[in-house]
């Protein structure tokens, strides 16, 4: 069972899922297949162009989807825009992560503009993989399809409703603050709450 | 626009009994890694020969685009590599390659050796040890240098 991302001695059964691997590297495929086989995946579909990797998500059901964000006849950010623009259910709400060495703020940009669940920079260990599928695994990330985007909810954060508008949502809290409705936090509760855990495996 | 919750196959079969304790899984993945280790490190040694032959083939002159491009293309695809073997700061140093490739190939500035450094670097982290304290500096060298040539972008 997944018990959280960070919680190594947690228990994750992974023997049953089937992961894509796409790579034109036969060595990087070779990296990232053997780090899942590692973890206990047993199914793994190796890919080494994007069309490659098209036909298998067009005729078989996958689970979760590695992708190298250089592929030999298409970028993985355009695999992965083509994915979640297809009909292909339930392939089309798969978990994908996109590897990349080169990592600018523009690309990685892309890849989320994209519809990819994370971005993975290269070189890829065996602990951050780990980390990030806790991460896809635990769920509870929405599924937004719009005109302009189809893709995981690329909100983190809830800043709340904009100044000077009333919110839209029914759960909307009210922009004006009233009395205290529970008592004060202690400094230890407000510690809790504010000071970033660092993600360790 | 729609929102909606979806549950993936990942996450229920994930959940099911079984399994492996994470602390195993990573220990399993890193022994699979050692295992690839000697195959990768003479693919990362004959990509370091293709980079220093693509920067010094046109001696003090700017290597040409495509070889800029490949450049690029190789140095990311040799951080990759780098997790499969123990050498602490060549994945770094590849990434410094990439990002001053990258950064030559968008500029139309040129200053001889550019890549001098970057490579000596390469070299440094391939077959020593330097202490990070050495490598924080040589690092910094490249990025000012890398620095530079964004300053110039075209």
């Amino acid at each position: 069972m997944v018990k959280s991302s960070g919680n190594a001695g947690g228990l994750i059964n992974l023997r049953e899922v089937k992961a894509l691997c796409v790579d034109s590297n036969p060595q990087g495929l070779d990296i990232i297949t053997q780090i899942l086989m590692g973890f206990g995946v047993e199914k793994i579909i190796r890919a080494t162009t994007g069309s490659e990797a098209r036909t298998t998500l067009s005729r078989e059901v996958v689970d979760l989807m590695i992708c190298d964000a250089q592929l030999s006849d298409m970028s993985g950010n355009d695999l992965v825009e083509w994915l979640r623009a297809t009909k292909l259910d339930p392939n089309r709400y798969i978990p994908v992560l996109l590897a990349s060495g080169h990592t600018p703020t523009s690309s990685v940009e892309g890849a989320r503009d994209s519809g990819a669940n994370f971005v993975l920079a290269k070189p890829m260990t065996a602990a951050i993989l780990m980390d990030r599928i806790l991460w896809v695994a635990k769920g509870g990330r929405g599924f937004i399809e719009t005109q302009s985007y189809v893709g995981p909810d690329r909100r983190w954060k809830h800043e709340g409703v904009p100044g000077g508008g009333r919110g839209r949502r029914r759960d909307d809290l009210s922009s004006t603050i009233g009395k205290a409705s529970e008592p004060n936090l202690s400094q230890a509760e407000i510690n809790a709450v504010v000071k970033p855990q660092r993600a360790s495996l | 626009m729609s929102i909606r919750m979806v549950t993936t196959a990942l996450e229920v079969k994930s959940r099911q009994a079984g399994g492996k304790r994470i602390q195993q899984a990573l220990a399993d993945a890193k022994d699979n890694l050692q295992a690839l280790a000697p195959e990768t490190l003479r693919l990362i040694d004959a990509g370091l020969q293709e980079i220093t032959l693509l920067c010094s083939e046109t001696g003090e002159a700017r290597p040409t685009g495509a070889n800029l491009q490949r450049i690029v293309m190789l140095s990311d695809e040799l951080i990759g590599y780098c997790g499969a073997v123990c050498l602490p700061g060549l994945d770094e140093a590849f990434i410094r390659l990439c990002q001053l490739a990258h950064a030559v190939l968008n500029s139309d500035y040129w200053k001889p050796d550019t890549f001098g450094p970057a490579l000596m670097v390469l070299r440094l982290t391939r077959h020593q040890s330097p202490t990070p304290e050495e490598l924080a500096r040589l690092f910094e060298g490249i990025d000012q240098c890398t620095a530079m040539y964004l300053s110039h972008t075209s």
